[in-house]
């Protein structure tokens, strides 16, 4: 048995913690316990507190796993004592300073626009129409429309949300590029998870790739444990 | 895995033409043995392309951002420290070597200089041991079985050389662990590599990796109306596209079920997913990959005969990575024909692949699978017998096969007349070369049974087999378990022979000398108990060499003199005429010239035409390797005029009895000497066709180097 056996996963903005259900159902199997925070993506501060809740209930050591604005949430909660390793899926991976904001102000030309609609209440909200194409086009047309559906309003304060101090500087990282992530371009996530210094995997996918390719991330996170 | 289907005329066809012929007993086996033959003639004569990539699968589907991806990979600007090497990872059943081969077939115009593949056997209790698959690298890039160092690190030094100035592409197909695959990589240069594993091997570095997910329901759709071809028309879209779906977007899983409804036109796509749904609820426990796998596997599976059924599930417990109908048919307990037919319906419905070797094997799950229905089907008793059945039959065989070459059984009189007929000393020597992870797996089983006269029998048989193949890698295990086997039977002259048999393992590449000095030691020790004289000169004999090897030339010539005396006493002209030569090597090795052309004169004596005293077939090999060795000597006393006509006589022998590597080398030696004795033309002619037998042999640096000296002005 790995030496690490608990495994919290962060969900990013947008949805809920119910997509990680494909991971936590192949990690389930090989008898790891598994925590989903369901993080309200409010405000950064928030859902770091929310995070942290899961770690101190923890009785060992943990792999933090984050999806896409997950992992800015990982990288500010994960200096917890009980957090061994991170494992970035899709996600960002913000260094000292920085924020979602931060990061996706200034896209490469000819990168993919995610169609956010303007903010509503100082919520945001992707369009549905277009959910399917820019967040999960590798999903069944029936399951991505019900995600677009059922989407978590995003809380603008928790875009800009600065990190702290990063845990990757501290603790060994784990990183699955999606090749075909129209959210965050891959090459901007190859980027930090070259500068976090991370164990890089790509598999082919949208920014649904921990819905869509549930065994990939799992092994992932199996390699982060062992 | 491909669609499957034989590769031969099938065996029912065979069988369904004598009975239309009305051909009699005798010519309707003939006629089946005639297409048996042909198919594996075909197979036995096909150039085996070294390494060589799989064909592709003709209905390969989808993937097309994967073959973007090691399309960018191979050519990504090669920055120092990015070594060009992608590794394709994720669980089993989801094509990886599939995905692979088409990604290298897509890849081959970028190398000019070749894609080479290899089978690691990754998920095998056995993987390819690291320097095995560096010596098939290497002679699929062109080394000759001489150039090729006995030694892992030499191996893979020459490997990186040879690759440095190629465009290479090294596909390694299901590596087990990183310790294996690092020496295979290309290091800097233009060599490229891919491998798949299903483990993400986290201690390569310089590696990209992607995780291979399954196949999108659209993409799996096609690929089954593609296996299904025209009869896809009529079970319909929807129904094809819920198979596909319960199929999981695997691709082993995707063939299976389509191979199952091709082969069996009764059943209809929709029938076959509403049962497919129906195992799946009641199985739900199980993963979701293996699951949906292992629901593929039982549709076919139930539809077999009975018969087809016991032979596929029992032939789970084979212990070596592929077999043939004869095995399978002991395995299954039927008659060869029997076999043939279940294997042939085996491989239609893809649950087994037929190798172009006319071998077969499993995919690593369909194995688990028929393990699994094993232990379900057949009761514990019955998979003990099965296991002592198999191991018997296997053993009996290596055994047979062994004595073809020990000058005492020769051609096998065929007691046991369950065993498959070996009737050559070629098939004995091939058949123990395909065969050897599965009588090692049988001499392993049989050796923790307590079994212990089989074992022993079975390694006593490899002795003189084992100096034919001297470089397999299994000899000091074959004979620790013989010497085992013989310490437990407390027969102390057996021990001695089995412990100087580790002795010799050890002098041959690669050599160590101490080590065989320890077993030399033990066989003195055990056969001086037994009062066993002839083992106690063999240890000396052996002493004898591994000290020479060492360099401690006087201790050398005192031992294998020794050996030499008893010998001699005893009357064993063979061994005593051993002894002579590996004292002839010592008294060279030390400068003592005359002395040691005595010892070769004496052998050439011995192994004379008119000497009834030795086994002729070892004089007939002997007396070239004296005739050789003396007039080695010769020439380095200076006697060239002596030195050339024996050395004359000897390359005609070996040229009679096809001992190439030796005829070469010793075609250069005369050639030298003919220099030195200013005769610069025959000198010429004698280099040149030392060239040109070099050359058969494919040792082309010495080629070379003769070639020139054929050339060179005097």
């Amino acid at each position: 048995m790995p030496t690490i056996q608990n495994i919290v996963l962060v969900h990013g903005g947008f949805v809920d913690g119910s997509g990680w259900q494909g991971v936590h159902d192949d990690l389930a199997r090989d008898g790891f316990r598994i925590r989903i925070v369901q993080n309200p993506t409010l405000s950064l501060d928030g859902d770091v507190a929310a995070t942290r809740r899961v770690l101190d209930s923890l009785d060992g050591p943990a792999v933090l796993v984050g999806h896409s604005y997950g992992g800015v949430v990982i990288s500010e909660a994960g200096t917890h004592p009980n957090v061994a390793a991170l494992a970035y899926i899709a996600a960002f991976a913000p260094d000292k300073g920085e924020s979602v904001s931060t990061l996706i102000a200034d896209p490469p030309p000819g990168a993919p626009v995610p169609p956010i609609l303007p903010p509503v209440n100082g919520f945001l909200q992707l369009d549905p129409d277009k959910f399917h194409g820019a967040f999960a086009a590798d999903l069944p047309a029936q399951q991505a429309a019900f995600m677009a559906d059922s989407q978590v309003p995003w809380g603008v304060d928790a875009l800009g949300g600065a990190v702290t101090e990063p845990a990757w500087r501290h603790k060994p990282s784990w990183y699955l590029v999606a090749t075909e992530d129209r959210m965050i371009p891959p090459p901007a996530q190859r980027a930090m998870a070259e500068r976090a210094g991370s164990f890089v995997v790509e598999a082919i996918g949208s920014h649904a790739v921990y819905v869509s390719q549930p065994a990939a991330v799992a092994d992932l996170i199996r390699q982060a444990a062992a | 895995m491909e669609r499957g289907r034989s590769r031969g005329p099938q065996h029912r066809t065979v069988a369904a033409l004598a009975d239309a012929l009305a051909l009699d007993e005798i010519a309707r086996k003939q006629l089946i043995e005639l297409a048996r033959d042909g198919r594996l003639r075909d197979h036995w004569t096909r150039p085996t392309g070294l390494c060589e990539l799989p064909r592709s699968v003709d209905d390969f589907t989808g993937r097309a951002a994967e073959l973007a991806w090691t399309n960018d990979l191979i050519h990504a600007d090669k920055s120092p420290g990015v070594a060009g090497v992608g590794l394709i990872t994720g669980p089993a059943g989801l094509g990886k070597t599939t995905f692979a081969v088409r990604a290298a077939h897509t890849l081959r115009p970028d190398f000019p200089d070749g894609v080479l593949f290899l089978d690691l056997f990754g998920m095998s209790p056995q993987p390819l041991a690291v320097g095995e698959a560096l010596a098939l690298l290497l002679r699929a890039l062109g080394a000759a079985d001489q150039q090729i160092p006995s030694d892992t690190s030499g191996r893979a030094s020459l490997y990186r050389s040879m690759l440095r100035d190629r465009r290479v592409l090294v596909v390694l197909d299901n590596a087990a662990s990183e310790e294996q695959v690092r020496p295979l990589l290309p290091g800097g240069g233009g060599g490229r590599a891919l491998i798949t594993s299903r483990r993400l091997l986290a201690g390569l570095e310089g590696v990209r990796r992607l995780s291979l997910g399954p196949l999108p329901l659209l993409e799996a759709t096609e690929l089954l109306t593609g296996i299904l071809g025209e009869r896809s028309a009529s079970d319909g879209e929807p129904a094809l596209a819920q198979l596909a779906q319960l199929c999981g977007g695997l691709p082993l899983a995707l063939r299976i079920i389509g191979n199952r409804l091709v082969s069996r036109p009764d059943w209809n796509a929709a029938e076959l997913a509403a049962r497919l749904s129906n195992e799946e609820r009641r199985l739900d426990q199980l993963s979701a990959g293996d699951l949906k796998i292992a629901n593929a596997f039982g549709m076919s599976y139930e539809q077999l005969a009975a018969s087809a059924r016991q032979v596929f599930r029992r032939l789970a417990l084979v212990p070596g990575r592929d077999f043939d109908a004869a095995l399978a048919a002991v395995a299954g307990g039927t008659s060869i024909e029997d076999a043939w037919d279940a294997l042939d319906e085996l491989v239609d419905l893809g649950l087994l692949q037929d190798s172009t070797s006319g071998r077969y094997r499993f995919h690593d799950l369909v194995r688990l699978f028929a393990r699994d229905r094993l232990q379900e089907e057949d009761t514990s008793a019955e998979r003990d017998a099965l296991s002592g059945r198999m191991t018997s039959w296997l053993l009996r065989m290596a055994t047979t096969a062994g004595r073809w070459f020990e000058p005492a059984y020769g051609r096998p009189d065929r007691s046991d007349s369950d065993l498959a007929d070996l009737s050559s000393m070629d098939e004995a020597d091939r058949w123990l070369r395909v065969n050897a992870d599965n009588w090692l797996g049988a001499l392993r089983y049989a050796a923790s049974r307590g079994l212990h006269s089989v074992v022993l029998d079975c390694a006593e048989s490899m002795h003189w087999f084992s100096d034919r193949w001297m470089h397999a890698p299994h000899w000091h295990e074959v004979f620790t378990l013989g010497a085992e086997a013989a310490a437990a039977l407390g027969d102390l002259a057996q021990h001695a022979t089995q412990l100087n048999y580790l002795a010799w393992v050890h002098t041959v590449p690669p050599e160590d000398p101490e080590t065989a000095l320890r077993y030399t030691a033990d066989a003195l020790d055990v056969a001086t108990r037994s009062d066993a004289t002839a083992q106690i000169a063999w240890a000396h004999l052996y002493a004898g060499v591994a000290l020479r090897l060492l360099g401690r030339l006087d201790e050398a010539v005192a031992s294998t003199s020794r050996a030499a005396e008893m010998f001699k006493t005893t009357g064993d002209i063979d061994a005593y005429c051993q002894c002579l030569g590996a004292l002839g090597n010592c008294l060279r090795d030390s400068g003592r010239y005359t002395e040691a052309l005595e010892q070769f004169h004496r052998m050439c004596d011995l192994a004379g035409d008119e000497e009834p005293a030795m086994t002729p077939s070892i004089a007939a090999l002997t007396r070239p390797y004296a005739l050789a060795r003396a007039g080695e000597c010769l020439g380095l006393l200076g006697r060239r005029a002596e030195a050339i006509t024996k050395l004359t006589e000897a390359i005609g022998l070996m040229e009679q009895l096809q001992l190439s590597g030796l005829q070469a080398r010793y075609l250069e030696v005369l050639a030298t000497i003919l220099a030195d004795e200013g005769r610069t033309g025959e000198s010429r002619r004698v280099y040149a066709r030392a060239a040109e037998v070099f050359e058969t042999v494919g040792d082309t640096e010495a080629s070379g180097r003769c070639r020139g000296l054929a050339t060179a002005a005097h």
